[in-house]
């Protein structure tokens, strides 16, 4: 009779998955103090040391191309090709790493997570934690309590941001991250683990135009090639986006050598020349 | 230009929606060019040089542009600043003149 009694508690008792988890000792890594661009990057180099893929921030930006590419995204205020999937996609194939990216399906970049879409986001967030796995995700930085606090601004549009998502903790309403950029400001040169509300967060979150609910994490799947071929491959690629870059100065160029940089039509040149590239970019790869 | 006929509006709109996010962009190119040039020289790629030439000339143009976006911000935007605004253009062009001759010239030197 006992045992009866057990059996049927425990299937009255719906199964729960852990509502907190830690990761340890994921590193810290910010920003060079002279730059305030390039959080994925940043972001991303924790990763790579915490999984062991043994690569240098020089060695990220030379193989990603950052340096022989040009435009500005004027809606995100960050230089263009920062959020490229093919940058990394041929940086694991040279350095052994898997990049998987998921963002909510049917999500309008102009309104908030819905109930569902939030869901969807969070439950995935929590799976890869659980599984040791740091996620990099974007947020609107002044939306945190810790930026408009620490610049004395209320929210406001600050564009879109990348941190590295570490722990979470669904019984104190916590989840915790590391932030690049902390470095830029006076007193902050190691925010690793930082704790925020989970309402705050997903305000955050929800703040940005630009791939809401983004879950990017990195997988190791083997040992980078030669650095030879290494070399080879990325010299390719470079000089095809340096012919581009060269299009882009051109243009540039042009505009200013008009003297006319005020007129209506080279802004709105430049405009169209943003607006192709962040179409470009926000193509589904 | 004729700078005597922008409104208050339009300069702040140019300084703000033009040379800023140019400056951050050229910002971001001197240091991706300077790490480039780090990494390549150290294992003693040649490619070194032009990444290193690219960088320093991003940087003379933020600086540039930086004095442009200054004198944008003054409160009058008299003659004199109107002269100094146009001789940073001049340079500017100079230099991307050479970013681009030195990157055209950049794939076959690899």
């Amino acid at each position: 009779m006992a045992i009866a009694v057990s059996l049927t508690f425990l299937r009255l008792v719906p199964f729960e998955r852990a509502r907190e988890h830690l990761i340890e000792d994921v590193p810290f890594v910010g920003h060079d103090p002279d730059m305030p661009a390039g959080c994925g990057m940043f972001s991303s180099q924790m990763v790579f040391e915490y999984l062991g893929i043994d690569i240098s921030i020089p060695e990220q930006i030379y193989y990603t191309g950052w340096a022989s590419s040009f435009g500005y995204l004027t809606a995100l205020h960050m230089p263009s090709d920062l959020t490229s999937l093919n940058n990394y996609y041929f940086l694991g194939d040279l350095y052994g790493f898997k990049t998987n990216v998921w963002v909510p399906d049917a999500v309008d970049p102009y309104l908030p997570l819905d109930g569902t879409e939030w869901n969807e986001y969070w439950n995935r967030v929590k799976k890869c934690i659980e599984k040791d796995t740091p996620v990099l995700t974007n947020i609107d930085p002044l939306s945190l309590p810790y930026y408009s606090e620490e610049l004395g601004v209320s929210t406001g549009e600050a564009g879109s941001h990348m941190i590295v998502l570490v722990g979470y903790d669904e019984n104190k309403d916590i989840v915790w991250y590391n932030d690049p950029i902390s470095t830029l400001f006076p007193g902050q040169a190691n925010s690793s683990y930082i704790p925020v509300s989970i309402p705050d967060f997903r305000n955050a979150l929800n703040r940005i135009q630009y791939k809401k609910g983004l879950v990017w994490t990195y997988q190791k799947v083997g040992e980078p090639i030669e650095l030879d071929k290494r070399l080879k491959c990325a010299q390719e690629r470079n000089r095809q986006r340096i012919e581009e870059t060269s299009y882009y100065l051109g243009d540039l160029r042009g505009s200013l050598a008009s003297r006319g940089i005020i007129d209506v039509e080279i802004l709105l040149g430049l405009e169209m020349l943003c607006m192709r590239t962040e179409t470009k970019l926000m193509t589904p790869e | 230009m004729n700078w005597e006929k922008c409104s208050q509006r339009e300069i702040e709109a140019l300084r703000e929606t033009y040379v800023l996010p140019q400056i951050l962009t050229f910002k971001w190119l001197q240091f991706t060019n300077d790490k480039c040039a780090e990494y390549l020289s150290k294992i003693g790629a040649e490619e070194a040089d032009i990444h290193s030439k690219f960088g320093a000339g991003c940087g003379n143009i933020v600086e540039r542009l930086k004095q442009i976006y200054d004198l944008l911000g003054a409160d009058k935007i008299d003659q004199k600043v109107m002269r100094q605004i146009d001789l940073l253009l001049s340079s500017t062009e100079e230099e991307l003149d050479e970013l681009i001759s030195l990157w055209q010239k950049a794939p076959t030197e690899f």
